[in-house]
């Protein structure tokens, strides 16, 4: 059972770090723009897609194709704020929100269209080794994807708090008006906040990509996880966001452990009410993006 | 300097400003005085480029900015220093002061200007990593002011600076915005509730009341006129 | 919010809508042309998913019911008396909810008037659609959905052409005898089709002494199986059996592959075999044992037939069952010798004795069909297929043990 755990544990945080990717744009874009994209899964199923064509037709090297994804996918993000939500930047949070629903039916029928349903498999450069940790072996696979989600986390902590960029983020988040008095570009703030949310949602897809397959439909429930662990962190909270990304992971992993698989799905929506129900501001609620 | 022709703003389908016509000389402190609602802050919020216009030109040097993008309008130099201070909360005293310099290059100078604002407020730099939204109402606008400065904009929008902070720190905003002018020669336009304070300061002023500029002259000839006495300074 | 925003945001919802519903409604007559003789048509309604999370064998079978539409139409029709009629399909996209599928299927009968409607993806859907169908009395197919709960709901007007579960389950007992497994671990959907195929296969293992170790349902739309393949390891069965649609089965293929798990594991749900050798390497597939559905896809037959479609080697057990369905229903048609009488049509689908690719379909008073599953054995990254009283050679099973 111990080594169950172990492995328990593992799965928890490589499923809760998937989400976090996912979480995190997710909460920025809603956190200082206002809008919840309900499109994001949609950008994950993109990612996986990029990342398969680069890997499996054109034999790129995986981490060179995931980096490339997060680029590609993340300029895509960039023009679809500047296409779809800038001209609705007045509107009210339902608006942009029917706008994302279009947004992702279109996404998700344009590539079932282009590339049909077939589903796709991403070749993992250590895939079927193991390493072992505390006596037991444990997927090589799954620590890449822990340790690359970590290091992205990472990654955007760094940048939001220290550099110009970041700031300007952060100033924008906190009170928009003033962020534009100071220089702030406004349109141009917006714009990089959908690439980021775009590129790591990305990522994520091409990462589970090389775990599951990819194909058109993949994104649907990452996409809807993404949008109930933010409301279990908090709106706009980014370590709501990570936390709840954890908490998700790790329910859903212990529930398959100790219950069954077929609640795993179940134990999710459990916890939005409960939140809803207890704390409808959620975990962080409040906290902005700090 | 700042030249404004039959300026009109909407909000929604309301007209907030109906035809102003004025201008800011350089090296001048110029005060538009209204009541509540008659459109100051929008006149500001205009000239930063945060509400666009719908008929009517800004320039300032002689560039039209009226339909510039508020970044640009800042690049020319324009300081706002907006009503109810407006300082970052979540972001410490010293990152507040940072993004005042936002669209500045020079990293030296910036240096430079930090110390020299932590001179003129002292009581800023004994709280340079507290957060702002901790600081009280008087300290915020020190801090909103400094911002300001950081940017060393030729121009100095102040709107409301006394609004919701206690007499003593008045005085001593007060006086800052009189160095900045003599001392660094820039030039001001303040808007003011406080029509008592505003007419000492400036120059000259202007009267504004529902969108329009009711009067206008040197502060000294306003403050002895009978009707502004009675509305804004309070004289019976 | 001002008017161009306003009229903007309803063009794009329009936009949507309009590449939405060009997906999910469509109608169309096989053939070109069409003007023939009279151009006369019968309505087949379609209700199958073509999105959703399990698009894939609703999109299989309708190209394939296209295909079969085109081949009859082109080549004169059906024939009923001394007329010949084009058959025309109508197709509503049921996204794998129950929800949808009744819809599809109530706007099929009531505002498209089909003759026959054939459907759904899933169990669930289909079960939901039954009693429609029933009260309408207008005949119903399935080509894909495949629980015995649905023929066991006696309908009259509802006969199952697809594979039918009852049959697979002997030939599951026979796959774990041949290569003498005795501790199975069994991982299933937990919908209408995974639980009753569960309940089915338990008891017949019962009865043959073949032991559930471990037995666990999952969600169809659940991709992560690391932690129950963490909990299949830690007991000592000697075979994975998955009832699963092809979208969990390949995921649960790779991730015990990834996760380093040595037992064998094998397909409970008559998956589409052609379809995982196309999408996963060898290494992944070697010794994964199935009921391949489609009958001995190296016969000619078949071959013509894949060869209608751009990427035959895609081809799989859904577009034959797909295409079976339609032929199926012509055939129908000319015995029942009336292109407009449902009840005429219904009794000629029962008393079928129709030859498709899947083989020789005959039904019983329930509707159940009679077609024989084939064993299908990958054996580097190759099919090798075996029919129900071939004996499997002795060095292939050895090589998979």
């Amino acid at each position: 059972m111990s080594e169950q755990i172990i492995q328990a544990l593992i799965n928890g945080l490589v499923s809760g770090s998937i989400y976090a990717l996912m979480a995190v744009g997710f909460t920025l874009v809603f956190g200082i723009m206002h809008v919840i994209n309900l499109a994001h899964g949609e950008l994950y199923m993109l990612g996986g897609f990029s990342t398969f064509f680069m890997v499996s037709i054109y034999q790129i090297n995986f981490f060179v194709a995931l980096i490339a994804t997060l680029i590609i996918i993340g300029v895509f993000g960039f023009f679809i704020e500047k296409i779809i939500f800038k001209p609705l930047r007045n509107a009210s949070l339902l608006n942009t929100l029917l706008a994302s629903i279009g947004l992702s039916l279109f996404i998700s029928n344009l590539v079932l269209k282009l590339a049909g349903s077939d589903m796709r498999n991403i070749e993992f450069p250590f895939s079927g080794q193991s390493i072992s940790i505390l006596g037991t072996s444990v997927s090589v696979h799954r620590i890449v994807v822990l340790l690359l989600t970590a290091f992205l986390v990472c990654l955007l902590g760094w940048v939001i708090k220290y550099t110009k960029v970041g700031k300007a983020l952060r100033a924008t988040a906190q009170d928009t008006d003033a962020a534009a008095l100071m220089g702030v570009n406004i349109n141009l703030i917006y714009g990089i906040i959908f690439a980021i949310s775009a590129g790591l949602a990305a990522v994520a897809g091409g990462l589970i990509g090389s775990l599951y397959v990819v194909d058109p439909s993949m994104g649907m429930m990452p996409g809807m996880k993404a949008f109930i662990i933010v409301i279990l962190g908090g709106m706009g909270s980014v370590v709501g966001a990570l936390l709840g990304a954890l908490i998700f992971g790790y329910a859903e992993t212990f529930t398959t452990l100790f219950l069954e698989s077929s609640y795993q799905e179940l134990v999710g929506f459990i916890i939005l009410i409960l939140v809803l129900l207890f704390k409808p501001s959620g975990l962080f609620g409040g906290v902005n993006t700090k | 300097m700042l030249n404004i022709q039959d300026l009109c703003v909407n909000y929604e389908k309301n007209q907030v400003i109906k035809g102003i016509s004025m201008e800011v000389k350089e090296g001048e402190i110029v005060t538009l005085i209204g009541a509540n609602g008659a459109g100051k802050t929008t006149l500001l919020r205009t000239i930063s480029g945060i509400k666009s216009s719908s008929s009517g030109s800004i320039e300032f040097m002689g560039n039209p900015i009226h339909k510039m993008p508020s970044h640009k309008i800042v690049d020319l130099g324009i300081g706002h220093i907006p009503e109810g201070r407006r300082v970052f909360p979540e972001m410490t005293v010293k990152e507040n002061l940072e993004m005042g310099a936002y669209r500045r290059k020079d990293s030296k100078e910036m240096k430079k200007e930090l110390d020299h604002i932590f001179e003129l407020f002292p009581r800023l730099k004994e709280r340079i990593s507290q957060r702002a939204g901790t600081l009280s109402g008087g300290e915020q606008q020190m801090l909103a002011i400094g911002r300001a400065i950081m940017l060393r904009p030729k121009v100095y929008l102040f709107d409301e600076p006394s609004l919701g902070i206690a007499p003593l720190v008045i005085a001593e905003i007060a006086q800052m915005i009189k160095r900045l002018n003599e001392e660094e020669g820039a030039t001001i336009l303040l808007v003011e509730q406080n029509a008592n304070l505003a007419l000492k300061l400036s120059h000259r002023a202007y009267i504004l009341e529902t969108g329009k500029i009711s009067l206008e002259g040197p502060s000294e000839e306003l403050a002895n006129d009978d009707r502004v006495q009675k509305i804004y300074l309070g004289y019976e | 919010m001002g008017k161009r925003k306003l009229s903007l945001l309803a063009g794009l919802m329009a936009f949507v809508l309009l590449v939405f519903t060009g997906c999910s409604g469509s109608s169309e007559t096989g053939g070109k042309g069409g003007s023939g003789d009279g151009g006369d048509t019968i309505k087949i309604g379609i209700a199958v998913a073509t999105s959703g999370a399990i698009a894939k064998t609703g999109q299989d079978s309708l190209a394939a019911q296209r295909v079969a539409v085109e081949e009859i139409n082109e080549s004169g029709g059906v024939k009923i008396g001394d007329k010949s009629y084009k058959f025309e399909l109508v197709h509503y996209d049921t996204e794998g909810k129950a929800e949808s599928a009744t819809a599809a299927t109530e706007r099929l009968i009531q505002q498209d008037k089909v003759m026959a409607v054939i459907g759904a993806s899933t169990s669930t859907e289909t079960a939901a659609m039954i009693p429609i169908a029933e009260r309408n009395k207008t005949p119903m197919l399935t080509a894909v959905a495949a629980a015995p709960v649905l023929t066991n709901m006696g309908a009259n007007y509802f006969t199952s052409a697809s594979s039918q579960t009852i049959m697979a389950i002997q030939k599951y007992v026979d796959g774990m005898k041949n290569f003498d497994y005795k501790k199975v671990a069994m991982l299933h959907f937990n919908d209408e089709f995974g639980m009753a195929t569960a309940e089915a296969v338990n008891k017949a293992f019962a009865e043959n002494d073949i032991e559930i170790v471990f037995q666990e349902a999952f969600a169809p739309t659940q991709h992560e199986f690391g932690t129950m393949l963490d909990k299949v390891a830690a007991t000592d069965a000697e075979v994975i059996f998955a009832v699963a649609q092809i979208e969990s089965f390949v995921n649960l293929l790779k991730q015990a592959k990834e996760k380093g798990i040595k037992i064998p594991v094998r397909d409970g749900a008559g998956g589409a075999l052609e379809e995982m050798i196309k999408i996963l390497p060898p290494e992944y597939t070697h010794g994964l044992v199935g009921g391949s559905r489609s009958g001995r896809v190296d016969a000619e037959d078949h071959k013509a037939f894949r060869a209608k479609f751009e990427e035959p080697e895609l081809v799989n057990s859904f577009h034959y069952s797909g295409r079976d369905s339609i032929y199926l229903l012509k055939d129908a048609f000319e015995r029942a010798g009336s292109a407009t009488d449902k009840e005429k049509l219904q009794e000629a689908i029962r008393a079928s004795n129709f030859d498709g690719l899947m083989g020789n379909y005959q039904f019983n008073e329930k509707g159940e069909n009679s077609i024989k599953s084939i064993t299908g054995i990958v054996l580097d990254g190759e099919i090798h297929y075996y029919e129900k009283d071939e004996d499997i050679p002795q060095d292939v099973i050895d090589s998979i043990r």
